[in-house]
């Protein structure tokens, strides 16, 4: 049996006023508002479309605020080369907070995290093949990539809309200049900036050089 | 340089001050309001100049639409103004191209019936039994047209005792057609092994109230 539920306040059309869909989407309405619009949605075919593109227009919500990366982004490049750390850190994008609105049944969903690809952490590479690739963060996206020597200087840096970067040899120039052949290590990293303003950034990688 | 804020283009004083505050607006949201307008047109021109019907919308009579944000920080201003952009969008789709294909308004009956006889097989009958009765000839059979008019009804009024999510999942499972995956996506729900359960569960409940009813299958 159904229990009876108020009807919200719909608009001049008749369907979800924005302020309660963008709510429902963000999973910030109360149980009882999430309530009265799922009951909506359930009769109104307009609704249930825009709820579907919502979904895909809008990234999912994380568990760590933008005040977090935010930190974390703050700390200086050198600060987080000199960390020894055994393993990758864990991800910069962050998981679902749950949501006490739903049911207890649902599990939230985890963000896939924005991770590297190419080259694995302490890959030898030669200083004219170096190709950096990283996961997508989604459409329309400009990733800010950057190159750090050992010495936490900035090696290359640069920005672009590819998921990939091609460092040219003269970034490691100080190769040329070294009489043996020793591998040098050098740090990257990526962070993009999502369309609903949340940061996203990838574990330092380490790169050896040669 | 600090985040734009909203609040300084709807308390702006002063025209230059205004100007300067909706120039930081557009270049905080353009890329947003650019990716609501390719998701509904797909070509370049036509998602550009649906970029700037939004922003023409947005900014006029004062912000009024704008200053319909409630910030109470329950809302991502982000998640609102997509919205917002999306249904400007819509109007301007409308307004150009005349209903938009898909549109709920259009003809899509001969699809809901589909619909509507797939609910009515897996609740009654799996074996398809009710689908069949329904692609009888309706002059030579009339008896099983009746009972599919009936067993429809039945079914009709299980759904309204379900609970109102239960009615959106059989609705975006059945009516909009949508993958376990996708429902996943638009309930907010895990994975799509969370969706069939729930619908699993689901049509238990409708088999036995339609029991209750004495609907035991497609036969009278």
């Amino acid at each position: 049996m159904t229990t009876h539920v108020e009807h919200i306040h719909l608009d001049d059309d008749g369907h979800v006023p924005a302020a309660d869909m963008a709510r429902y989407v963000d999973g910030t309405a109360s149980r009882d508002e999430r309530e009265m619009v799922t009951h909506h949605l359930a009769d109104c075919d307009l609704c249930r479309e825009e709820l579907t593109a919502l979904r895909r227009l809008v990234p999912r919500r994380s568990h760590l605020t933008r005040n977090v990366s935010a930190v974390l982004g703050a700390a200086a490049a050198l600060t987080l080369i000199t960390l020894s750390w055994r393993g990758t850190l864990a991800s910069t994008v962050d998981t679902t907070r749950p949501d006490s609105t739903r049911a207890s049944d649902v599990v939230p969903e985890i963000d896939a995290p924005f991770l590297t690809v190419s080259p694995a952490m302490d890959t030898l590479i030669a200083a004219d093949r170096v190709t950096l690739v990283w996961r997508g963060a989604g459409t329309d996206v400009t990733y800010t990539f950057v190159v750090y020597d050992e010495s936490g200087g900035v090696a290359y840096s640069g920005e672009t809309n590819d998921t990939l970067v091609t460092v040219p040899p003269a970034a490691f120039k100080s190769q040329a200049s070294r009489a043996d052949s020793t591998a040098r290590t050098y740090t990257w990293m990526v962070q993009t900036k999502l369309l609903d303003g949340r940061s996203a950034r990838t574990d330092p990688q380490r790169l050896r050089v040669r | 340089m600090p985040p734009f804020r909203l609040e300084t283009l709807l308390e702006a004083t002063d025209t230059a001050s205004r100007e300067a505050a909706w120039a930081e607006f557009v270049s905080e949201h353009s890329r947003l309001i650019i990716h609501v307008a390719r998701d509904l047109f797909k070509q370049h021109d036509g998602a550009m100049d649906a970029y700037a019907f939004v922003l023409e919308k947005l900014s006029e009579e004062d912000c009024r639409r704008l200053r319909g944000f409630q910030n109470d920080g329950r809302s991502r201003f982000t998640t609102w103004l997509t919205v917002v952009a999306r249904r400007l969008c819509l109007d301007y789709y409308r307004h150009r191209y005349g209903r938009l294909r898909g549109d709920p308004t259009s003809n899509g009956a001969g699809e809901r019936l589909r619909a509507r006889r797939r609910l009515m097989d897996l609740a009654v009958s799996p074996d398809g039994a009710v689908s069949e009765l329904a692609s009888a000839d309706s002059a030579s059979a009339p008896d099983a047209q009746l009972r599919v008019q009936q067993l429809s009804a039945a079914v009709g009024a299980a759904v309204a005792q379900l609970s109102p999510e239960e009615q959106l999942l059989l609705k975006l499972r059945f009516d909009d057609g949508l993958s376990g995956a996708e429902i996943a996506r638009v309930l907010g729900w895990a994975t799509p092994f969370h969706v069939f359960r729930r619908l699993n569960s689901t049509f238990d409940r409708l088999r036995s109230a339609l029991r209750d009813r004495g609907v035991e299958g497609s036969s009278p």
